[in-house]
């Protein structure tokens, strides 16, 4: 099950078609670790990766399709949009479901490296294995869903596409890459450098079932591992409630980032029963056994629960009704949910303090203010008025006074994911300073920790000695390493989060699984031991591009209040980041992955990544 | 003494309520308090016994034990510690 790689330049319209390299499936699988040795490579082609601009035309874009997308295994729907970040300025990751990625292995292609600039906007179009450039006039200046449409109707209703909004035509740096009417390569500002290509669409039809290694075995194993999936009680709750559940433990808590984390708790309005009030169906991604994503009754899909706490408490907007129209107006026009909630939110609290006013901002920007927060969502994704300075996401700082940085809630300037305030769980802490692409959950939080597993069970599971106290900073650094790994491997395969093992339970898919789907699918056979070698891969590219681009130990840190200001109240009061133990922390997380004290490769390991640069 | 029990997701969904009292003797635990929770809504004992982690029991702002005696008129809020979405 080997597909194509096209590598497209968009200023010469010169398109190249190869296989996928054998040798780097077996190093990096696909997806995100894939797409991260392209980065590499074409950030180092075009000479210093710190000067290349993210917007300019030799910042490399990859689609990447996980190696199990598009087969029948559980969940395998996902893919990896990839480039330098125009946002955080450093290493640009998105991960996103739906259906495209399939759409796009049928057509042929494991993978779509995009360089260049086209003259007029254009998409592209995969059929039978071939890639085409189109004028694409006629679908830019249209919302997300609306380019869709156009799509499906220019070349038939099977046409699955990832298109960018008005945001990502604007070069907002928080623009997102949609497919559907929710799914979102989100992080990063993805769609901001498809804007910046000209590039509105890609669009997927036509084509045939993949050719598995061996069909009876996959079919076999996705049975097997469906029947062992559907006894996990977080399965069976994401299926009826989507995400939104978890709003109400944490703000119970008190870990739901609240008016730019000065709160940490809100209103009971936003709880999951609240939400589903405004839902008539579970729908779910190709092949998912889940069925997590909500279709809600005011025309989009969603809200999940980080968009709930973002666009709600972390606004302070109460209401669940406007928190979901608000959901689907970012959707609409192509933005980050998470991005936009804490720019907000972080905008909102500069007012407050009269760092900025309203010579700045055109009029006032108070705490849930819904018809405010509304239109400037437009004027961002427009750069209309103060929305141009916020379009700029934290980036911004530039453009503020210089005390506002202080009250930005990001990392390595990307902002906070999701809208658990870290301060009180350290793994979870530690876990946002070390993500490879900034302040991200999904690369490696230890939802674990607050499980309360018994001591031999988390031995099991991590294979090193760990604290059962989330508040502890001690024995955390191995289980975020453990995490890093497992979660690289799902989105180098494809697989959704919530049936990886490690994530929100023990009793999802671990490599055990995995090895047994990759061995059907594609006749290549991994162990264990070998998949998480995969994982540590993965990470240290990452770690190197980072370095590449710049980063050093000094980046792998937490928003200013997250160590200064200790939590308000609840379960939860009192708590914040010892600086000198944070230190400590990611002094043995450096030990746990291998690297140096400074945060670098050993020489042999580098050795081995630069070999992979010439396959 | 009475403890006002507090359910959150999902288990209210099984008990039919968010919101159940229920009347133990003096000094009596959280893990009484869940047992005659159990005893009053049957459906709740495999929702609670979960291999997936034990429900996070905290009465009012405090993160509590099931050995932990509570106090007469007590807020035990029982939820599922999850975090990530
Ligand atoms: S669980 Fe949700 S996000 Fe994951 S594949 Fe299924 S529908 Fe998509």
């Amino acid at each position: 099950m080997r597909l194509n790689t096209a590598l497209i330049d968009l200023t010469t319209g010169h398109i190249d078609i190869a296989p996928t390299p054998q040798r780097l499936m077996r190093a990096l699988l696909g997806g995100r670790g894939m797409n991260m040795h392209y980065l590499r490579y074409h950030l180092r082609a075009a000479g210093d990766p710190r000067a290349v601009d993210p917007l300019g035309p030799d910042n490399p874009l990859i689609f990447g399709a996980g190696l199990l997308t598009g087969t029948i295994a559980p969940n395998a729907a996902r893919f990896n949009v990839s480039a330098k970040s125009p946002e955080s300025l450093g290493l640009g990751d998105a991960n996103c479901g739906g259906f495209f990625a399939a759409a796009m292995r049928k057509a042929g292609f494991d993978r779509l490296i995009v360089l260049g600039r086209a003259e007029r906007p254009v998409y592209l179009l995969l059929q039978e294995g071939a890639v085409s450039l189109c004028a694409a006039e006629g679908l830019w200046g249209t919302t997300a869903p609306a380019a869709q449409a156009l799509l499906k109707a220019a070349h038939g209703p099977a046409t699955v596409s990832a298109v960018i909004g008005p945001a990502g035509e604007h070069q907002v740096r928080m623009a997102s890459v949609m497919t559907g009417l929710k799914n979102t390569a989100g992080r990063g500002g993805m769609g901001a450098v498809m804007g910046s290509k000209n590039l509105k669409a890609i669009a997927a039809c036509g084509g045939k079932p993949l050719v598995t290694a061996d069909p009876a075995a996959l079919s076999a194993a996705r049975k097997e591992q469906t029947r062992y999936l559907q006894q996990s009680k977080v399965v069976r709750v994401l299926g009826k409630l989507g995400t939104p559940f978890l709003y109400e433990v944490s703000n119970h808590l008190g870990a739901i980032r609240t008016r730019n984390s000065q709160d940490n708790h809100f209103a009971d309005t936003l709880v999951a029963a609240e939400i589903e009030q405004y839902s008539d169906k579970m729908l779910a991604c190709t092949s998912c056994v889940v069925h997590c994503r909500h279709r809600n009754t005011l025309g989009g899909e969603g809200p999940e629960y980080s968009t709930v706490g973002l666009l709600g408490a972390n606004l302070g907007l109460a209401p669940a009704q406007q928190v979901i129209a608000l959901n689907n107006l970012v959707n609409d026009l192509g933005l980050d949910a998470s991005s936009v909630g804490t720019i907000l939110a972080w905008a909102m609290e500069l007012y407050q303090r009269g760092i900025i006013d309203d010579s700045l901002t055109g009029g006032p920007l108070e705490w849930g203010d819904y018809e405010r927060i509304h239109a400037l969502i437009g004027d961002i994704a427009f750069r209309r008025g103060f929305g141009a300075v916020l379009a700029e996401s934290t980036q911004a700082k530039r453009l503020f006074p210089p005390e506002a940085a202080d009250y930005l809630i990001a990392v390595k300037d990307l902002p906070q994911s999701d809208p658990h305030d870290v301060r009180y769980i350290k793994s979870f802490a530690l876990g946002i300073a070390v993500a490879s692409r900034g302040a991200d959950h999904l690369r490696n939080r230890p939802t674990l920790d607050i499980l309360n597993l018994p001591d031999e069970v988390r031995q099991e599971i991590f294979g090193v000695e760990t604290s059962a106290d989330p508040t502890a900073y001690e024995g955390k650094a191995g289980m975020v390493a453990w995490h890093d790994d497992i979660y690289a491997v799902a989105d180098c395969l494809g697989v959704c989060k919530f049936v990886t093992h490690g994530f929100n339970s023990p009793n999802l898919l671990g490599y055990g699984h995995f090895a047994e789907l990759i061995q059907a699918a594609t006749g290549m056979a991994l162990t264990a031991d070998e998949l998480r070698g995969v994982g540590r891969r993965v990470v240290d590219l990452e770690r190197q591009i980072n370095l590449e681009l710049g980063r050093t130990r000094a980046d792998d840190t937490l928003p200013k209040r997250y160590f200064d200001d200790p939590m308000p109240a609840r379960v939860t009061r009192g708590h914040a980041i010892d600086r000198a133990k944070f230190q400590i922390m990611l002094d043995e997380y450096y030990a746990a992955r291998g690297w140096t004290p400074d945060g670098r490769l050993p020489a042999k390991r580098l050795a081995e990544l630069d070999e992979l640069l010439e396959a | 003494m009475n403890i006002i029990l507090h359910l959150g997701e999902p288990f209210w969904r099984c008990a039919g309520t968010r919101q159940v009292t229920v009347w133990l003797p003096e000094g009596a635990t959280a893990a009484e308090a869940l047992a005659a929770l159990v005893q009053l809504h049957p459906a709740l004992r495999t929702e609670l016994d979960d291999a997936e982690g034990p429900p996070a029991l905290f009465a009012g702002d405090n993160q509590v034990w099931p050995e932990t005696p509570l106090q007469d008129g007590a807020h035990l809020y029982i939820l599922w510690a999850m975090s990530g979405g």
